[in-house]
């Protein structure tokens, strides 16, 4: 379609960001799945901290419950896959069946492998519709416009998550010319003075992190939708 | 026949900006077989932006929108009305004036009132005068006792209300008995507020009865809008977004011109 | 066919996938249903659809007939074909839409028309729904995916192929469109019918729009994106009931609709799908005067016949409803979705008796219809076989020639006991085939 509402920007940037939690927290979390299996029982408070998500959690078993699938709990990966699947479903028309149709697969899949013995196998799935919906995304979504917005949704919400978990420098400034490369083409609203400020603070390559509490805030506020 | 120079002014004051505003007005009084409407002149703030439409009813209709930030709303009309009842000309009654609505419902006040004041054999206007008459001696004339949503049962049970309940009232007597009836919004000669009566129909034509102050409505009654109820006939609605408090003002002025 | 059952857990799957759900509300929190699908479909034969068809454009003509007479001459009502009482004192009859022609005099573009067939054979027509009925995706997609999970099936079946609906709505919507793009209009995610909107919406090639999306100037209705730019909207398949379009002419305190959207419409500058207004057309107790009306307005005999309706508003009919209520079906004009249907057979003696009090009190209000003896269809109940009432909702579309959509959705009862059909009540669906030889 020729033209996007308000509120339709509005969904396909969350639907970026959401999906994206998904995606990549689940990548984090079988790191420390894995160490909690014979290493650190508590990983998962580190876990929380690095996410600043409350730590509402008895035990590692608690945890891996109840972050992955409670859907009472806001913080869980279930709780975010829905928010993802609330902004997915009011764009059917724009995104297609077929594109929406992934979202609603991986959001099945993460209720159905609650009860699994390998919830990590099952994760799997979930991560590779993920993959499909934006190998999809790039196929079937024809307005460019909304796949720039999704995808400027998305490396906000990566770049969040990169920052959080100390990835790797070469890391973020790769996905920060991915997110200056979408949003240079959208035209959303951004505060000029915050995404100059985030510039800066990138630009001191690994010293970045002298400002990394900054840099998340900045990130957070830059887009205005 | 009167010559009549009127004025009708309404304003919204918000108590901070509001956008998205749409408004429509029936604060336009429109020329027919009675009142003659000359040197019309109108004028809308912020912008004169604004159209014309005939409404299902009949009425005419001013429509328009503001989508740009503004803190109050102005609608100022005035002009000449040549009124003379005399000339009224015969119409057919549409059929929705015969059957009851919310809120002029053939509700069990109603009824009973029907029951206690039977009215003789007699033409449709003689019947429909004669109910005024009791109505008018039954009722008293107090505001602040009834709502917009006060339908005719409810008024006549409480016994008191302003202009809108005697005319409800009315109606809801009037097409109870088989006389159709419907609710007119307007000004008369004086200064301060809109007021509202009643037109009945008598078979050929509309005949205009002021049930308030129990008498025909003469030449000194300037129509704005018809319909079957209050709710037909609003003069003024509007929508915005923002979220402000509001403060309606109206100023209704006609006077004799000789 | 035997096939298409095999495949039945393939295709339930393929439906969750595509998210093929409706929305119902339950101790007041939203949640989604897939729509119980059955897979063994109706079966319609080629020359009884060729009558129904028939039939079903002759009626909705006439319907169409009726209601620009209504909201115009009213010449039905002068030459005393339908008491004016019907007409005036019915919800559905908005004086706000009097004197109003719309583009190209359509009123009812899609008209869902609701039969059954009885045990003889016959169709009857049990109601006309000429305001936003829904369900077509279902069977759209459901067809669709059928083809996927079941090819063979369709090779040797003749089977006349129904995925054509999307580009019937866009034709119908063209046909009277304004000038300006196609907007469905959609009161929200919350909706029952949201799947449906959204799926249309994407099939049709129409902008798919909440109301704060739309906004009317100068008389124009006009889509507006996050720029700032717009674009004038010349046709509007509205999904929102008529009392809530605009709140400048309806209801005051609907917080949906958008405000002035009749004036646009009144000018002649959108269409709007269906015309605000229909309810009266499509009124339980008007449904009593359909074959009349076919009569008076194409001077045809009716083609598909009513239930046997009685109008205790007629002396005689009221005497013969009070008299024979324990055999005769009750229903509430004013109600719709399978609410206010009163069985006879099902009511203890002292709820008859209350009935009949009503009923005599508030005689406009009730029609009572002959119940039908419906001729059941096969359901699958796990690996059983099992019979169980259905209806057809046949989709009439009118725009430069009516059409009549060559399937349908066909709705039963889960529930053996049951009559009711409606999804909101826990019933299932089928595909309708119609068989081209």
């Amino acid at each position: 379609m020729g033209i996007i509402s308000i509120e339709k920007v509005d969904h396909l940037f969350w639907l970026g960001r959401y999906s994206e939690r998904v995606f990549t927290t689940l990548k984090m979390f079988n790191r420390y799945f894995d160490l909690m299996i014979d290493q650190d029982t508590e990983a998962y408070k580190s876990y929380c901290q690095k996410l600043t998500i409350p730590d509402i959690y008895q035990d590692k078993d608690d945890f891996i419950e109840r972050y992955l699938f409670d859907g009472e709990n806001p913080d869980s990966l279930y709780a975010n896959l829905s928010r993802a699947y609330d902004n997915a479903v009011v764009m059917r028309e724009e995104l297609s069946s077929d594109v929406l149709a992934y979202i609603q697969l991986s959001l099945d899949i993460l209720a159905a492998s609650r009860h699994a013995s390998a919830p990590l196998l099952e994760l799997q799935k979930v991560v590779d519709y993920l993959f499909a919906f934006w190998g999809s995304v790039d196929d079937y979504v024809d307005n460019e416009e909304c796949r720039n917005i999704m995808k400027c949704g998305k490396y906000v919400e990566r770049l969040d998550l990169y920052m959080r978990f100390d990835a790797d420098f070469l890391h973020l400034e790769k996905e920060f010319s991915k997110l200056m490369n979408r949003l240079n083409r959208v035209h959303i609203g951004y505060n000029l003075d915050k995404l100059a400020r985030l510039t800066e603070i990138i630009n001191k390559k690994e010293a970045w992190k002298e400002d990394s509490i900054e840099a998340l805030e900045l990130l957070g506020a830059v887009i205005e939708v | 026949m009167k010559k009549l120079y009127f004025l009708y002014h309404m304003s919204w004051q918000f108590s901070g900006m509001v956008w998205d505003h749409a408004f429509a007005l029936r604060s336009t009084p429109r020329t027919n077989s009675v009142q003659q409407i000359f040197g019309l002149e109108r004028h809308i703030e912020p912008r004169e932006r604004f159209t014309d439409l005939t409404d299902g009813f009949g009425n005419r209709l001013c429509v328009g929108n503001y989508a740009e930030a503004h803190d109050h709303f102005t609608y100022e009309v005035c002009g000449t009305a040549v009124v003379d009842t005399s000339k009224r000309m015969p119409s057919p009654c549409h059929p929705m004036y015969r059957y009851p609505t919310k809120l002029t419902a053939s509700e069990a006040p109603v009824l009973a009132f029907l029951e206690k004041n039977q009215t003789p054999e007699g033409t449709a206007e003689e019947k429909a005068r004669m109910l005024m008459q009791e109505l008018y001696s039954q009722f008293v004339y107090q505001p602040g006792k009834t709502t917009i949503y006060t339908t005719a049962g409810e008024a006549l049970a409480g016994g008191c209300g302003v202009c809108q309940d005697y005319a409800h009232i009315l109606i809801s007597l009037c097409r109870s008995c088989g006389i159709p009836a419907r609710y007119v919004a307007g000004m008369m000669i004086g200064e301060g507020a809109t007021h509202a009566w009643v037109e009945i129909h008598d078979g050929e034509k509309w005949i205009g009865l002021d049930p308030t102050h129990n008498r025909p409505a003469d030449d000194g009654y300037i129509k704005l809008s018809h319909g079957r109820d209050y709710q037909d006939c609003i003069l003024d609605r509007g929508v915005f977004r923002g979220n402000v408090s509001q403060q309606q003002i109206i100023y209704v002025g006609v006077e004799e011109m000789t | 066919m035997n096939e298409l059952i095999d495949h039945a857990d393939t295709i339930n799957a393929l439906l969750a996938r595509y998210g093929v759900k409706f929305g119902i509300y339950k101790n007041n929190q939203f949640h989604e249903q897939l729509f119980p699908f059955d897979a063994i479909p109706r079966v319609i034969p080629k020359d009884e659809f060729a009558e129904m068809e028939k039939g079903l454009i002759q009626r909705v003509d006439a319907l169409n007939l009726f209601l620009k007479d209504i909201y115009g001459e009213k010449k039905i009502i002068k030459d005393g074909v339908i008491p004016e009482d019907f007409v005036f004192s019915s919800k559905g009859y908005l004086p706000e839409c009097e004197g109003i022609l719309p583009p190209k005099g359509i009123y009812s573009h899609i008209s869902g028309i609701d039969l059954v067939q009885a045990e003889d054979g016959n169709w009857y027509i049990l109601e006309d729904n000429l305001r936003i009925p829904s369900g077509a995706s279902y069977p759209l997609i459901a067809r669709e995916l059928c083809r996927r999970a079941s090819p063979r099936t369709f090779v040797n079946n003749n089977v006349v192929d129904n995925r054509n609906y999307a580009q019937l709505l866009k034709e119908t919507m063209e046909h009277v469109n304004c000038g300006g793009i196609r907007v469905i209009m959609t009161p929200g995610r919350f909706n029952a019918a949201y799947f449906e909107h959204s799926y249309l919406a994407e099939r049709s090639g129409a902008v798919l729009a909440s109301c704060s999306d739309l906004y009317v100037e100068n008389n124009c209705l006009y889509y507006k994106d996050y720029v700032g730019k717009r674009q004038k909207v010349g046709a509007l398949y509205r999904r929102i009931s008529d009392e809530y379009l605009d709140p400048l002419t309806f209801l005051p305190e609907s917080l949906i609709g958008v405000p002035n959207l009749m004036s646009a419409y009144r000018a002649g500058n959108v269409a709007i799908i269906n015309a605000p207004g229909n309810g009266i057309a499509d009124d339980k107790g008007i449904y009593y005067f359909v074959p009349k009306m076919i009569k008076y307005y194409l001077g045809e005999e009716p083609i598909l016949r009513n239930a046997p309706t009685y109008l205790p508003f007629y002396k005689a009919d009221r005497q013969y409803v009070l008299d024979h209520l324990e055999k005769l079906v009750v229903k509430d004009v004013s109600e719709a979705g399978g609410y206010g249907v009163i069985f006879g057979r099902d009511l203890t003696k002292e709820e008859l008796a209350n009935l009949k009090k009503v009923i005599e009190n508030e005689s406009r209000r009730f029609i009572a219809q002959e119940v039908i003896d419906f001729l059941d269809l096969e359901i699958m109940d796990g690996h059983d076989q099992v019979k169980r009432k259905a209806d057809l909702r046949a989709f009439v579309l009118s725009g430069k020639t009516t059409r009549v959509w060559a399937s349908g959705l066909t709705r039963f009862s889960r529930n053996p006991d049951s009559f009711v059909v409606n999804s909101s009540q826990g019933g299932g669906f089928k595909d309708t085939w119609v068989l081209s030889r």
